[in-house]
């Protein structure tokens, strides 16, 4: 197990060392920072004016408060920077890997938990969301550990099981939506489990924890319920369903649409390299016909699914990906790490019923994944994008921006040019505030949003597009980034 | 386990060629290309295949 651990703190540091940063970072940075900094939890580099987001520089209403509040401790200990934002999701990435040994030794045995366990830590996605200052990590950890307190526990204490279960539950759902992926998860083990045995007052267990966290949530709520509704329910699809097609609720509508864009854009998409059968990215195949090998097994082959446990993990891995699929139209990739552990703790299973009575080959088809995995994040890692595209752009303003020069662009420039800077994330470059900066920053967002918007809101588009071909010059082009800076 | 290190050890020498890296921080990856797919549902149906004919045997 410590072989397991110290391979994924080397996946994840290097990933952490030179990941590009995105915007995402800096958003979810900002309101940890100013409760940090001034004891409010306000965001002030986006551009809230006219927007879904307005009021957002009193009070951040547009994520939910557990990650922030997580982040502002683990600063005062490490200090604020991006390596700590990013080592906190690392540290998560460790949690959620002993939840996932836990739960796969109890349903199964020691060996194959190991070869689950070994499978998740290498696994890029999951190691990619390690690395990464988003909160999709600590909520995931979160549930997984609920799900983990429940087996390990129920046998001791059925209203202290739910009551632990539920507290990590309630803890994942305050940190991020997703963590009602787990809430359904543990409602399914319950009652596959125990319901013979539950009764009001267990169940009152399992609730309590969720009324304590809703009632606490409700007061911060209480301070500006217009400006929470405004930012929560334009949240749905979000930042993200402003530059794309797809928005968050559209499986509910076009279910077939739904499964088809799961498979094509969340799995086979992020598991391949776009057609570049030079990279080794492309080895990313492999490890998701493994994984879907596993789904397709276990529901075909009847003594895989009626080894013990398997039943469970099989009903658990269809329910959260089934539940991924109708709830989040927008297909987010950060999301996989809600998926991933199950798929691969299945794989791990599946390899071990094909190969008994053969188990010299164990070690060469775990090896063949961990090869395909570690090969993808060895390539990331080499490709550097965050000295090659972030910091090459970061440090040219740096270089040539005045101490009161505003710098217009996304959020993840604060990490450099400080959270209290002129710098402002306005990707519709002033039409509702009115702000114009010496230099408008596009990273790829930007890019995609501006051309979306020539379809979603063509007098933003023309506004923006206007402006950079009349007003601005480019003085900088990398991959990632292209720098504008008025005439 | 000493099989799976050298493998590891061997993931390292074989990074000589072009890196893609899929890892933007949110949002859909853009669609896959068709040989991609065929590739993954010719493996799932391989799979599906053998789990059959073993469900068959027993």
């Amino acid at each position: 197990m410590l072989g397991i651990l110290a391979l994924f703190l080397a996946l994840s540091v290097s990933t952490i060392l030179t990941r590009r940063v995105v915007a995402n970072e800096g958003w979810f940075a900002d309101p940890a920072y100013h409760l940090l900094t001034t004891g409010s939890l306000r965001t002030t580099i986006l551009e809230s004016k006219g927007t879904w987001l307005a009021g957002l520089d009193h009070h951040t209403y547009w994520i939910l408060p557990l990650h922030p509040l997580a982040q502002a401790p683990w600063y005062k200990l490490f200090g604020f920077s991006l390596w700590s934002l990013r080592a906190l999701s690392t540290v998560w990435g460790v949690v959620a890997l002993g939840a996932w040994f836990l739960i796969t030794s109890k349903l199964f045995n020691r060996s194959i938990a190991t070869v689950a366990t070994l499978l998740i830590a290498v696994d890029y996605h999951f190691t990619l969301d390690a690395a990464l200052g988003r909160m999709d990590m600590m909520c995931a950890a979160l549930g997984f550990s609920g799900l983990a307190a429940f087996l390990w526990l129920r046998e001791r204490s059925l209203p202290w099981s739910l009551f632990a279960a539920g507290t990590l539950v309630a803890a994942a759902c305050l940190t991020h939506p997703c963590g009602i992926l787990a809430a359904l998860a543990l409602a399914a083990l319950v009652l596959r489990l125990d319901r013979r045995r539950l009764t009001p007052r267990t169940v009152a267990f399992a609730i309590l924890p969720f009324a304590i966290g809703a009632a606490a949530y409700s007061v911060y709520i209480a301070q500006a319920p217009g400006d929470f509704w405004r930012q929560f329910t334009g949240n749905i699809s979000g930042i993200a369903g402003e530059s794309e097609d797809l928005k968050r609720f559209y499986a509910l509508k076009a279910p077939l649409s739904a499964i088809k864009d799961e498979f094509m854009l969340r799995y086979v998409s992020a598991f391949s390299a776009g057609g570049d059968w030079s990279s080794p990215f492309q080895l990313q195949i492999i490890v998701l016909i493994a994984y879907g090998g596993a789904v397709v097994s276990a529901l075909i082959d009847r003594k895989l699914r009626h080894t013990p446990g398997v039943g469970i993990l099989l009903m658990l891995t269809l329910l959260t990906l089934g539940a991924l699929c109708f709830l989040d139209g927008l297909k987010q990739k950060p999301y996989l790490v809600q998926t991933v552990p199950y798929l691969a703790a299945l794989t791990a299973v599946w390899i071990w019923s094909w190969t008994e009575g053969r188990p010299q080959l164990r070690p060469w088809i775990i090896g063949v994944l961990v090869l395909a995995q570690v090969a993808s994040t060895a390539a990331a890692v080499r490709e550097d994008s965050y000295r090659g595209e972030y910091l090459s752009a970061a440090d040219y303003l740096k270089a040539h921006a005045a101490p009161n020069d505003l710098i217009i662009g996304a959020g993840e420039l604060a990490f450099t040019l400080g959270f209290d800077a002129n710098l402002t994330d306005d990707v519709r470059l002033g039409y509702f505030s009115g702000k114009q900066g010496r230099f408008y920053v596009q990273n790829r967002w930007y890019k995609e949003w501006l051309k979306t918007s020539a379809k979603t809101d063509p007098a933003v588009h023309q506004h923006v597009q206007g402006l950079l071909d009349t007003r601005y010059r480019e003085v900088l082009r990398n991959p990632g980034y292209t720098i504008y800076e008025l005439r | 386990m000493n099989k799976i290190k050298y493998l590891i050890m061997l993931a390292s020498m074989i990074l000589c060629c072009s890196a893609y890296a899929n890892d933007d921080g949110g949002g859909p990856a853009g669609a896959p290309e068709p040989a991609t797919i065929a590739l993954f549902c010719a493996g799932l149906a391989g799979i599906g295949l053998v789990a059959w004919r073993r469900n068959r045997r027993k």
